[in-house]
């Protein structure tokens, strides 16, 4: 996928362990205009993996506060959905079928 | 078996509850009863868990409490599995993950 | 922040960004401005299906097939970013006879309409899709329809608006328009004010809120949607696949509205007031089930009234799950690791609402309930409209004017 994901020199590192997104691509992102977390989420994927930013978040609002005006104040966290943690559709299934059969 | 604990200064010396036997890539490994995949393996010398699937980066143990996801690996024919928080099984077969790894009735 | 601009538009999401990409084409000093950021919103949360199987006669299909015939030219030579634009196809499946019966009443009117769709039996539609459960009769296949990444999309357009001169501001909200005697002069913001003459009203389903700004009152309204996305696996199934969700129990004629997803109003009283909700949610439900690039799978979609709340609910949750995992039985295994709710434009009939009103500058392009599928072809007739003064398309259908008729019924 375009974006340079991967860690591309030596001096690069990775921020988003889950969907393999570089520093490198995380600030092209934020020079290009990306300027919240959730905008950068949506450019690079990072915080879209199965962690689902848990490990990435903070050090991209790091990034964000270090090249932006931004505060840490500023930077808004991508909005908590569920599940909690990864759930199988089966189980989610179970419910829904439950629901269907009680109409 | 280097990084086992013998002797804890608060617990004691024996905290072996019983064993446990696993296979890892086809490797028959003893387990302590209740532990985590990961802490076997671990102990057994093996570093590398799963490879990534873009770049094929070997990751290991990270944050090692169910958070971070670079420990999962393909257990019982089932990809994604948190082996730092998941208990070890009697004859529980452990693949180390290649990027997705294989799931059942995939369309070809 | 600039001062003045020729255009402004009010909404980052696809129909604003379309138009601000091929608007700036022909106009010096194109401002657009969004309150959160680009594809935020129902742009940024939909199955990215560019589908002609499902259109109806008229402005419908016209703005559909237009979208579809532009997109490979701007993925080819004009976007920075891969939009992960694939055209395999796109499969309504049948799991009850009466399904099928309808889609064989529906299959002549469809090619009247030159869609190219075929009905496949059971078994065609298990080479296709071998993945599909043993439940399923037949389907309808149509081979041109496509799918894309709707976020990526929609920042593709908003980078390209951006290389051809357009500005765009994010996290700026509009919070009144000036007018002159009934013709648009300026618009304030959080940020500022820009004096312009022409508007568009690009705000999806908050269309109506930008619409009491200028005294106008817009009959559209948000219809919420919950989705959920899977890990990432391999593979396990080919492409978008819809469900109708049509009840078994359902009369005939129920069930052919079930095949489209503009409203047939021909009949009886028509409010213009907010929708309420019919049902239980899973008597609002239809199947969406999308495999993506990356390999995480989407799945949707339960359909709401409830303003612009956002929550997802259990409820919806399962009940999507039970869908897609029903179609797809391999799905039973694979993991949810997140879920949304995002806002559909809905307007009574179905058909966006387009052109001018009656304030003089002020253009709407709101309503779209499948944006990423006509938005191309809305940006096109607008900039035609803006530039040139050509008339915008199917006026009857998609103007305001429209809902004054249906208010004398």
């Amino acid at each position: 996928m375009e974006g340079g994901i991967g860690v591309k020199d030596d001096e690069d590192i990775t921020i988003c362990r889950c969907e393999e997104v570089s520093r490198n691509t995380i600030e092209d992102a934020i020079r290009q205009g990306c300027d919240t977390l959730d905008s950068i989420k949506r450019r690079t994927r990072a915080g879209m993996g199965l962690c689902q930013g848990r490990t990435c978040r903070g050090l991209i609002a790091g990034l964000l506060r270090n090249r932006t005006d931004k505060s840490y104040e500023d930077i808004k966290p991508a909005t908590f959905r569920p599940p909690f943690r990864p759930i199988s559709l089966g189980l989610l299934a179970e419910e829904g079928q439950r629901i269907t059969e009680e109409r | 078996m280097g990084l086992r604990i013998k002797d804890h200064p608060i617990l004691g010396q024996d905290l072996r509850k019983g064993d446990v036997s696993i296979e890892v890539d086809g490797r028959p490994i003893t387990a302590y009863k209740g532990e985590p995949i990961a802490a076997a393996l671990v102990a057994s010398g093996i570093k590398t868990l799963r490879k990534t699937k873009i770049t094929g980066e070997q990751r290991s143990l990270f944050c090692a409490r169910g958070i971070c996801t670079d420990c999962v690996m393909t257990v019982n024919g089932i990809p994604n599995i948190r082996t730092c928080v998941t208990p070890v099984e009697e004859g529980m077969k452990i693949k180390k993950q290649e990027g997705l790894g294989k799931w059942k009735e995939e369309s070809e | 922040m600039k001062k003045s601009a020729d255009v402004v538009i009010i909404g980052g999401g696809m129909i604003g960004c379309a138009t601000a990409y091929l608007l700036s084409r022909h106009q010096k000093n194109v401002v657009l401005l969004e309150r959160k950021g680009i594809a935020t919103e129902a742009s940024g949360a939909n199955y990215g299906m560019i589908w002609i199987q499902t259109r109806q006669p008229g402005y419908d299909i016209t703005a559909a097939k237009r979208s579809l015939e532009l997109y490979p030219g701007l993925v080819s030579e004009v976007f920075d970013i891969d939009i992960e634009f694939e055209q395999k196809g796109g499969m309504t499946v049948f799991f009850t006879e009466l399904e099928r019966e309808v889609a064989e009443a529906v299959l002549l009117s469809k090619q009247e309409q030159e869609i190219p769709i075929q009905l496949l039996d059971k078994n065609e539609t298990k080479e296709l899709e071998p993945a599909l459960s043993d439940e399923v009769v037949g389907s309808f296949y149509c081979p041109i329809d496509a799918q894309l990444n709707p976020m990526l999309t929609t920042i593709a357009l908003a980078r390209a608006a951006q290389r051809e001169g357009a500005t765009i501001y994010t996290e700026t909200e509009v919070h009144s328009i000036k007018l002159n005697r009934q013709t648009v002069s300026g618009v304030v913001t959080n940020r500022g004010e820009i004096k312009t003459e022409v508007v568009v009203n690009a705000a999806g389903s908050w269309g109506s809120q930008i619409g009491q700004m200028v005294g106008l009152k817009i009959p559209v309204y948000p219809n919420k949607l919950q989705s959920l996305v899977t890990e990432q696996t391999p593979r396990l199934f080919n492409r978008v696949i819809m469900g109708t969700q049509i009840p078994e129990d359902a009369t005939f004629e129920e069930a052919m509205k079930g095949f489209s997803y503009t409203r047939d109003i021909s009949e009886g009283q028509i409010s213009l007031e907010a929708p309420v909700n019919k049902g239980t949610l899973a008597d609002n439900s239809m199947m969406f089930i999308k495999p993506t690039i990356s390999g995480n799978t989407v799945c949707g979609t339960v359909f709401e009234f409830a303003g612009h709340d956002r929550s997802t609910s259990y409820e919806g949750l399962s009940l999507i799950a039970s869908m897609a995992a029903k179609a797809i039985p391999a799905l039973r295994g694979v993991q949810c690791i997140r879920a949304w709710a995002n806002f559909d434009p809905y307007t009574i009939d179905g058909v966006p609402i387009e052109g001018e009103t009656e304030i003089k500058g002020f253009i709407l392009a709101v309503g779209h309930g499948t944006a990423m599928s006509q938005g191309l072809a809305v940006g096109e007739s607008l900039t035609a409209f803006i530039v040139d003064g050509k008339p915008m398309p199917f006026t009857k259908q998609t103007s305001m004017e429209r809902f004054r008729s249906y208010a004398l019924r």
